[in-house]
């Protein structure tokens, strides 16, 4: 079965009218660059491009012969009925676990420098991602006290008041009488 | 040297056109040689000129000089990355670079 990479980087390469008129040439047996290119109308370089593009997605092959170029087509590939291209692995949930894994290591490693925040990220999803570091300090379920709250996260960051603010906005933290909870 | 602007520019609308064209028949990748083909021949217009004014042809030899030492040296670097569509559209732009100098040596009634 065909991965989804794949499939998008074929569908991609048959976007374009030129590829799919040297495709529809091929299928009628392997041709040289040059004779493409003049069949086609292009010039050798915008030639050369596209083979490129059709190679990178397994849609032909090439072979040198003397000082000239001989293309292919996949037949096996060009074969492949849609419904078969179309099928692919719907990507695992571990998969798309793992790269939001990545993604936290990433914006948290641009983030911090060691236990120090370096700024607050400014786009939602990347400031999530830094709350919720932060917010590893804190015991769920546990009471916290203003002063102490204020405390850990400034030694963190010193606008400790926006990041308190932006726990609370973000269901993170709840806010009881002056004293604050984990839920989260 | 008029004339030669004039061309220079009329070569810029006509491949701009027939980008337009191969965008029209799903050929975007065509499109854009053909908008960076365009492009060269609109600078080079726009080079001349400034050149012109200031009563110096002789640097826009020398601009062309540069731009071919330039290009020449990103289609060096796009071939060392393998880079298909740049190594596309460096050869573009020396191709038309040699068609303006063409252009120009036949205006000068070389």
């Amino acid at each position: 079965m065909m991965d989804r990479e794949t499939a998008i980087r074929i569908f991609k390469c048959l976007s374009d009218a030129s590829r799919l008129n040297i495709i529809s040439t091929l299928q009628t047996g392997e041709a040289y660059g040059e004779l493409l290119a003049q069949r086609l109308g292009l010039s050798a370089s915008t030639l050369s491009f596209h083979m490129k593009k059709l190679e990178e997605a397994g849609l032909v092959a090439s072979r040198k012969e003397q000082y000239y170029t001989v293309y292919t087509l996949n037949e096996a590939l060009t074969q492949m009925r849609l419904a078969e291209l179309i099928a692919g692995e719907i990507p695992e949930e571990d998969e798309a676990r793992q790269r939001e894994d990545a993604y936290r290591k990433k914006v948290i490693d641009a983030f911090f420098d060691g236990e120090q925040l370096k700024s607050i990220p400014v786009q939602r999803k990347k400031k999530l991602i830094v709350l919720e570091k932060i917010a590893e300090r804190f015991t769920p379920g546990q009471v916290y006290e203003e002063a102490a709250l204020s405390e850990t996260i400034a030694r963190i960051h010193p606008d400790y008041c926006t990041i308190r603010r932006d726990m609370i906005s973000e269901g993170i933290l709840r806010r009881e009488n002056g004293r604050y909870v984990r839920i989260r | 040297m008029e004339d030669f602007i004039a061309e220079l520019k009329a070569q810029h609308a006509a491949l701009n056109e027939q980008a337009a064209a191969l965008r029209a028949q799903d050929k975007g990748d065509e499109a854009v040689f053909c908008t960076v083909r365009a492009n060269v021949y609109d600078i080079c217009a726009t080079v001349c000129n400034v050149h012109m004014k200031r009563g110096d042809p002789a640097a826009f030899d020398a601009a062309l000089e540069r731009f071919r030492n330039e290009w020449g040296a990103s289609l060096e670097a796009a071939k060392q990355q393998d880079n298909a569509k740049k190594i596309c559209v460096e050869e573009t732009k020396l191709e038309a670079l040699a068609d303006v100098a063409a252009r120009l040596a036949a205006a000068r009634g070389e």
